[in-house]
């Protein structure tokens, strides 16, 4: 459900900042928003709490508003969240309006997981196979995880390809044992 | 003997109506009796009048005799019809013994002692009653007249009367009119009732009798069949044992191989069990030391060659390279 809401809402930014034709800088702001409300839960206490006036709770969010996103219409969707009590769903309306832009832009996200960190070479060879792969501009963030052993595993556009060792070695104890 | 006639025929007739009510109640040992009595009643009769003669003629001649032997004669009795010469005494020695308690027709044949003595036996016999010619306190002529009398009885039964016997038929006619008009139906009746019911009784007791004997031929030839029965029952118990012992037997070794076969699927069960347990440890301690190992062979040249061949996997099917999901 909040998914959909936030889908809602970021629908309606999206083609506010499309019409504007600056959709990139409001969900770059949108993001930054989002990242603070993850980030501070003094921030999201200080919102969630019901003790607080919704008066207090806006003085609150204006103040902080003309330094992380001065754009009129992040501003406005961010009082518009506080005020119907929705402000929870901020992350997933920075995700959605994300992927709206990257739908836009024709590029797509990628998580690349190793067990150790992987050289410049190796992450321009997986981006150029992902980009033939998805056939489009892949942005792509890498995240060390030992637990894999060995190998790389990826997450690209609703897929995981995964080549580690850990894998490996799970398929291989699954054979054994059936 | 008039007298005599309708005693008797009045005794039949009652005994005749004795035995005819005894039929009537259906008593057949009533009814013989009473005809019993009936004869019975007649001779009885006859026979006291023969006994009562009897002693009168004993008597008369014990008289006679004692007279005969007395010497002392009574005063000379008048005689009734003609005059009586005065008796003579008998001397002692001619006198005869005699035996008192010896029978009549042994006794010695008495000679006339007094001659009045016959005449008025005679007389007596010849007159038309005994009463008439007795003249009390006489002896003598006491005897006489008991000798008369006696004489007078032997003349009437000695005698033959075809009047008495033509009346003495006629009685026994209307008797026999009487008896065959009054009860005949009541006799006939009652001796066919009688009849039917002895024929009943006959056919009952025939029937009964043939059923006893049937009871008694089929106990005979139970009894006969008690040893067959016995044996034949033995053996179908032996054979019902036999039977039984078999089926027990199947049973209890069919019983024995599900037991058998239960345990061996148990067993075969618990020995896949035991393998898969320890192919599972197996598994789990190889994949676990070959963990281990790459883990201390893994170096960065390891993880480059694995990005590679994670790339080369992509230009190929999917999950060539590795698990796609």
């Amino acid at each position: 459900m909040g998914g959909s809401v936030a889908r809602r809402y970021a629908k309606a930014i999206f083609a506010i900042g499309e019409e504007k034709g600056n959709f990139e800088i409001l969900g770059r702001q949108l993001n930054e928003l989002a990242d603070l409300w993850k980030d501070s839960p003094e921030l999201r206490q200080t919102l969630e709490n019901p003790v607080f006036k919704l008066s207090q709770k806006r003085a609150v969010l204006q103040s902080l508003m003309p330094r992380l996103a001065p754009a009129r219409q992040v501003q406005s969707l961010a009082l518009l969240l506080l005020e119907r009590g929705r402000i929870t769903t901020l992350p997933a309306i920075a995700r959605a309006y994300e992927e709206m832009c990257d739908e836009k832009l024709g590029r797509v996200r990628a998580r690349v997981l190793s067990a150790m960190p992987l050289d410049i070479a190796s992450e321009a060879e997986i981006r150029k196979a992902l980009e033939r792969r998805t056939g489009k501009k892949v942005l792509m963030t890498t995240v060390v995880d030992p637990s894999l052993i060995g190998g790389v595993v990826t997450h690209v556009a609703g897929m995981v390809l995964d080549g580690s060792v850990a894998s490996r070695l799970s398929n291989l104890k699954n054979r054994l044992l059936n | 003997m008039k007298f005599n006639l309708t005693t008797f025929a009045l005794a039949a007739l009652l005994a005749l109506g004795a035995g005819v009510v005894h039929a009537q109640d259906d008593e057949p040992a009533a009814e013989k009796s009473a005809v019993d009595d009936t004869g019975s009643a007649a001779d009885k009769a006859a026979a006291r009048a023969a006994r009562i003669a009897r002693k009168r003629a004993l008597f008369a001649a014990r008289r006679a005799a004692m007279a005969r032997a007395q010497i002392v004669v009574p005063a000379p009795a008048k005689p009734t019809i003609a005059p009586q010469a005065p008796a003579k005494p008998i001397p002692v020695d001619q006198a005869v013994p005699v035996d008192a308690e010896a029978p009549l027709d042994t006794l010695p044949a008495i000679a006339p002692v007094n001659e009045a003595t016959a005449p008025a036996h005679e007389v007596a016999a010849a007159g038309p009653s005994h009463e008439g010619s007795a003249q009390p306190g006489a002896g003598h002529i006491n005897h006489g007249e008991g000798d008369a009398e006696h004489l007078a009885d032997h003349g009437e039964h000695a005698g033959f009367s075809a009047k008495t016997f033509a009346l003495q038929l006629f009685n026994f006619g209307v008797l026999l009119f009487i008896l065959i008009w009054f009860g005949g139906r009541a006799m006939n009746k009652s001796l066919r009732a009688r009849h039917e019911q002895l024929k009943g009784d006959i056919n009952e007791a025939a029937r009964l009798r043939d059923e006893a004997a049937q009871k008694f031929k089929a106990q005979d030839q139970r009894v006969a069949d008690l040893e067959k029965e016995v044996a034949a029952l033995r053996a179908t118990l032996r054979q019902d044992a036999e039977r039984e012992q078999v089926r027990l037997l199947e049973s209890a070794q069919e019983r024995a191989k599900k037991i058998q076969d239960d345990m061996r699927f148990q067993l075969n069960q618990q020995v896949k069990e035991a393998e898969l347990l320890l192919r599972a440890e197996v598994a789990t301690a190889s994949v676990k030391l070959a963990e281990e190992l790459v883990r201390k062979s893994m170096n960065t040249d390891d993880e480059r060659r694995l990005a590679q061949e994670f790339v080369a996997g992509f230009d190929g099917p999917v999950g060539s390279g590795g698990a796609v999901g």
